[in-house]
């Protein structure tokens, strides 16, 4: 074995060090600024010596990072090693690698650096990442990591050209973000923005109050500004989703070459992924009506490490903390583009054509059963409520219609079963189940429709259960576990208990002996 | 359709796990019914007219869970059953809401034995077996005696049936995965 020898990150990755820090900070940094601009003369404490501490805590590591870091492909391993006092090195060997991120915020784009992630089976976050190195040193090591000897740019191995596999328009970006409003986005936004910054509550209130105050002043066509309000709120969501989406995909380029599909995206921050095909375990297709009618879809497919995929600069702390974000594979898709990308993301099966089949006629009923219980509580609720209505409030009571008093809760309860019941009916009407060709697919929903792909070779763990409701109608659910975080569970709900049984045990043998077995499914 | 499958022909657990389900249950039911101190103190203190004795209200609640606890043992016990087959293991659990795991052995990432004191008093053990990509066990026995949980374990890591991943030839095969000629969507 020889020595490795270690290589250092390009020497801006101080200030990419720092930017990261000013944002992981940025809590501390906006309070600083808020403090001072309404500097108030109570308060003694000096801001600028704050400034000061501050400025020493986030430069001071930036420079001890790179003082420190240092990576090496040796023997088909990547080293890294970190640390002064505590020292660690890791070592990842690089047939375990599920998939290379090329990133580019855009302080990377201004100085010209590139980030390198590497992700492994482990976790969902990325197992190393490579904090900057200039645009050469970058692709040299990606070269190296995907298994070839390369040591200078010129020596990279190109091959042939890539085969583009998807580009979409600017028309259809345009479209996918249209059909789509991030309102609700954005109202969770402020609210936990006031919910962790009560000195910003506290200038939104005084500066509502003011607002009230002159609206008092209008004339009082309240419904109407209300209406204009919301409408405008959403339209504004509608703008921010459009934007968004161009923004963050402006340029998008799917690719394939070797095995492996390559994505790369975005115009204020660029990124590159790279995975190779043979470790994709799920493919799933969006598509909610509006979209249906524009003939454009989502797609995503999950590998068995968290897949930075989705990720965008300001949803960038959020895709580190939640596994649960979907891998977008391409945020916009034709309809009959669909055989070909799901062809070329599972090569090994067919899924064109699969035999879909309906899950039993008895999950209406089950549906029914279930809403049982709640329909007669919340029914039970509204009887308690008139009933200490009329007791406590004789007088209000008496303004309310005799039959509506009186049938209240029977037709509370009857509209609550006539629901589960129209939920059940569209439930057995639009869900689809196939395991053509071994691969478990499945179909979900009507407003929105969800496709599900699953390869019987990447199935860790199948389940059937069986809730009270449905042991009344001998009904079960089968569940794929498969070890891709986000989508790890792939549900057939209320199938037959004989046929649930069957498809457990015959796909969980057969995920036993498939070839995708050698690489433990991943 | 395969072969079906009766569940009641599985292996049960050892029948002294009922006692440490039993005593486990105890222990949980007195911590909870102890929450249920601060709101009877505060019903008495507040002077409102209190129908029932003090004490009452975690009493009540020690009694309620603590019953149906132990009211549940027996039926989980008859619902906990497992099956070690040629290449996979079965587990079967739940009294109301039912549920059936199959795991591959080729499947399982690691095994692991625990037992807690009164486990280790009662001569149990737990095995909690690992697939890929899910950070909590995937399946759980509890309650084995000690030889048969070093059998499971010794059955189901068996590492030299799994071919090594790295050198048999299927690996070559693997690597770049045939593309099949995509054809366009004829009109």
């Amino acid at each position: 074995m020889s020595e490795p020898i270690f290589q250092r990150l390009h020497p801006l990755t101080m200030a990419v060090e720092l930017e990261k820090m000013v944002r992981q900070l940025a809590f501390a940094v906006v309070y600083l600024v808020f403090m001072l601009v309404t500097k108030q003369e109570s308060q003694e404490v000096s801001f600028e010596l704050l400034a000061a501490g501050l400025g020493i805590v986030l430069v001071i590591p930036a420079i001890w990072r790179y003082l420190t870091y240092g990576y090496s492909v040796t023997d088909g391993k990547l080293l890294i090693k970190s640390g002064i006092i505590r020292k660690s090195l890791r070592t990842i060997p690089l047939d375990r690698i599920q998939n290379i991120n090329l990133k580019r915020r855009w302080l990377h784009r201004i100085l010209g650096l590139v980030e390198l992630e590497i992700e492994t089976a482990a976790g969902a976050q990325a197992e190393a990442s490579i904090n900057a190195l200039g645009e050469e040193q970058a692709h040299v090591l990606k070269a190296q990591l995907m298994g070839q000897v390369a040591t200078t740019y010129t020596r990279i191995e190109r091959g042939q050209e890539d085969l583009v596999l998807y580009k979409p328009t600017g028309m259809e970006l345009f479209l996918v973000g249209a059909s789509e409003n991030r309102a609700g986005a954005m109202i969770a936004a402020v609210l936990g923005l006031s919910f962790f910054q009560p000195m910003f509550t506290n200038f939104m209130e005084t500066q509502s109050d003011k607002v009230v105050e002159q609206a008092k002043h209008l004339p009082p066509q309240t419904g109407l500004m209300i209406a204009l309000g919301i409408s405008g709120f959403l339209l504004f969501g509608w703008i921010i989703s459009i934007a968004s989406t161009i923004i963050k995909y402006y340029g998008f380029k799917l690719t394939e070459k070797d095995g492996k599909l390559k994505r790369s995206y975005g115009l204020i921050n660029h990124f590159e992924n790279t995975l190779p095909v043979n470790r994709v375990q799920t493919v799933h297709i969006d598509q909610n009506f509006i979209q249906k009618w524009l003939k454009i879809c989502k797609m995503y497919v999950a590998t068995a490490g968290g897949m930075a995929m989705a990720s965008g600069g300001e949803h960038q702390r959020q895709q580190q903390t939640s596994a649960h974000t979907p891998p977008l594979l391409t945020p916009v898709l034709r309809d009959e583009m669909r055989g070909r990308l799901l062809q070329a993301s599972l090569p090994l099966y067919d899924v064109s054509q699969p035999e879909y089949h309906p899950v039993d006629k008895g999950t209406i009923w089950r549906h029914i059963r279930s809403a049982v219980i709640g329909s007669i509580f919340s029914s039970a609720l509204v009887y308690g409520g008139m009933q200490l209505l009329v007791k406590y409030q004789p007088k209000r009571a008496a303004q309310i219609p005799a039959f509506q008093l009186q049938y209240g809760p029977y037709v509370v309860f009857f509209l609550l079963m006539l629901l589960a019941a129209l939920s059940g009916w569209l439930y057995y009407r639009f869900t689809r189940w196939s395991e053509t060709n071994s691969v478990i697919a499945n179909k979900l929903g009507w407003f929105k429709t969800r496709w599900n792909y699953l390869p019987v070779g990447k199935i860790q763990l199948t389940e059937v259960m069986q809730s009270p409701a449905q042991r009344w109608f001998g009904l079960g659910t089968v569940r794929f576990h498969s070890a891709a975080p986000a989508f790890k569970i792939t549900e057939i709900d209320d199938l037959n208990l004989e046929l649930a049984y069957d498809l457990a045990n015959r796909t969980h043998d057969k995920a036993g002996e498939t070839r995708d077995a050698l690489f433990d499914g991943f | 359709m395969g072969d079906r499958i009766d569940i009641k022909s599985w292996k049960n657990l050892e029948p002294k796990v009922q006692t440490l389900w039993r005593v486990t249950n105890g222990i949980m039911s007195l911590v909870i019914s102890c929450l249920a101190i601060a709101p009877d103190l505060i019903i008495r203190n507040l002077g409102t007219k209190w129908p029932l004795f003090p004490f009452a209200l975690p009493l009540i609640a020690f009694v309620v869970i603590g019953g149906l606890t132990q009211w549940i043992v027996g039926k989980s016990y008859q619902c906990y059953r497992y099956e070690l087959g040629e290449n996979d293991l079965g587990v079967a659990k739940g009294v109301f809401w039912k549920s059936w795991r199959f795991v591959n052995r080729n499947r399982i990432q690691h095994v692991d034995l625990t037992s807690g004191p009164v486990a280790r008093a009662l001569g149990l053990v737990e095995v909690s077996i690992f697939v890929g990509g899910m950070p909590t066990a995937a399946v759980v026995i509890p309650g084995l005696s000690m030889s048969e949980g070093e059998r499971l374990r010794s059955t189901l890591v068996k590492a030299a049936d799994v071919p090594n991943p790295m050198e048999t030839p299927a690996t070559s095969e693997l690597a770049p995965p045939p593309m099949q000629q995509w054809e366009p969507p004829r009109e």
